[in-house]
């Protein structure tokens, strides 16, 4: 599996809804219920889900799926094998 | 390196291509890209990977058939089209990245995004004017976003604060002084007493997760909350939700409380927006994990000491509390501080600072939002509040005086 198909898992499983469709550009309050608070559900999902923590200057540059992808993607690429 | 006789997994073999590049090791990488491939493993961006092993091994013209290779997997997203540049400047290959810039601009004639590469790839070459001239380019196909502001901050630092013909015409528009004004807001880190600063982030447009944007605790707590490092925040012993009832909008929200601390935010669970089966038994795990994130990510900060803190006290404080306070900070790390504080003598100050030492200020609004003779009630008093951020950022953050944007 890879990251785009990590995060859509989080987000459907944070959102309840099996058929949930993202696209790198969307952004908080682009789905019904996405606000700060589920951002951080998100966020905690990603680090169950990837074995990481995300530091706070990446939460904060964290706009986008896109980004979210992005920044997994790095830190998984960083992680030591 | 086990995955290698199995059935490795992409994410896998994109994790050590990565690593092996970055240690130059081309040979290593190309082996693991290529097992993956003859195992029917793929994902769109190996043939990014294998232009960059193709760079070390320089075999440019594998380069180019790469990249091309990439591009052929998506015609119509200028978004994936513009990952080639992001990778060439990447590896500081400008003439090729100028090439396939040219190519996505032919491409996507009515888009923006190319200006912005353009821009980007004009800072790394050193000639921050053209990238200025980019910039006001792009706000010809639309408007200047978040993705713009690194280049602005890098256009603002390369000039060095003589801006000529194009970097004065960007940094006197409204579109660049308006996104840096916004971003300024980001800098700070609300520390209390209340929302009123977390309602001006939002009004320019911010929205940072932060812990005491929609929460706050007692002046002596949030002291021995950073001079204890947050031992014990959260806890299970300490954590608990309270059901309150607002009359102002007659909703019942959850509050999160944690008793050691005296802390209390909001958590926006209403009765309307939680499932019938919730309880508080069942929401208490979620909400403490919630508000552990934002302790943790608050200790960081304080720790990387590159936001500028800002406690906002609805009660005059002494300079010796705000020492007390800005010392207490100082345990976790070399914190800058700045005090909010509704000023006494109605007769605005022409600066509106007050320089207690250098990582340490106070500024006075005129009213704040909740104050009784708030003329404006309930908004905050935007100017005011404003003119003290933007001197405040202009104090701790680098200053540009030509391009100031108080």
């Amino acid at each position: 599996m890879n990251v785009y198909e990590g995060v859509v898992h989080v987000f459907r499983t944070a959102f309840d809804n099996p058929n949930l469709e993202l696209n790198y550009l969307m952004a908080t309050g682009d789905i019904r219920e996405w606000d700060s608070f589920k951002n951080v559900e998100i966020l905690l999902a990603c680090e169950e889900y990837f074995g990481f923590r995300f530091r706070s200057k990446e939460i904060d540059a964290i706009k986008t799926v896109g980004d979210l992808i992005e920044i997994s993607e790095k830190k998984l690429a960083s992680k030591t094998p | 390196m086990g995955f290698l006789f199995s059935t490795p997994k992409v994410e896998e073999v994109l994790q050590e291509t990565r690593r092996l590049l970055k240690a130059t090791k081309a040979a290593e990488a190309a082996t693991i890209l290529r097992r993956a491939e003859k195992k029917n493993v793929y994902h769109q961006d190996f043939p990014l990977l294998w232009s960059k092993i193709h760079t070390i091994t320089g075999n440019l013209d594998a380069r180019y058939e790469s990249l091309e290779h990439f591009l052929s997997f998506n015609t119509t997203d200028v978004l994936h089209h513009l990952k080639v540049i992001d990778s060439l400047i990447e590896d500081r290959d400008f003439e090729l990245a100028q090439h396939f810039l040219d190519r996505t601009k032919r491409r996507f004639p009515l888009s923006g995004l190319p200006h912005n590469a353009q821009a980007k790839l004009h800072c790394k070459e050193q000639d921050f004017e053209a990238a200025a001239q980019c910039l006001i380019k792009k706000q010809q196909y639309g408007r200047l976003d978040d993705s713009d502001i690194a280049i602005l901050y890098e256009i603002r630092k390369g000039i060095a604060g003589k801006p000529q013909e194009f970097s004065k015409a960007l940094f006197t528009s409204d579109q660049a002084r308006g996104i840096l004004r916004r971003f300024s807001y980001e800098r700070f880190e609300s520390l209390g007493i209340d929302c009123e600063f977390g309602f001006l982030q939002r009004h320019y447009g911010r929205e940072p997760l932060s812990l005491f944007r929609w929460g706050a605790m007692p002046l002596q707590s949030l002291m021995t909350l950073f001079s204890q490092h947050f031992k014990g925040f959260a806890s299970p012993e300490t954590a608990s939700l309270n059901l309150l009832f607002d009359a102002e909008t007659g909703e019942t929200e959850y509050r999160f409380i944690d008793t050691h601390y005296e802390y209390e935010a909001h958590t926006f669970f209403t009765r309307k927006n939680v499932g019938v089966a919730e309880t508080e038994t069942s929401l208490l795990p979620k909400v403490r994990s919630h508000f552990s994130l934002l302790a943790r990510k608050l200790q960081e900060d304080l720790e990387d000491a590159e936001k500028i803190f800002l406690y906002k006290s609805d009660v005059p404080l002494s300079i010796a509390q705000c020492q007390e306070l800005h010392l207490a900070m100082r345990s976790i790390g070399p914190c800058k501080l700045l005090v909010v504080m509704r000023q006494q003598n109605q007769q605005a100050p022409d600066h509106p600072l007050e320089i207690i030492a250098p990582d340490l200020v106070i500024g006075y609004v005129d009213y704040f939002w909740t104050d009784a003779d708030n003329p404006k009630a309930p908004d905050p008093s935007l100017a005011r509040w404003d003119h003290v951020i933007q001197h405040a950022y202009s104090h701790f953050i680098a200053h540009f005086p030509e391009m100031d944007i108080v």
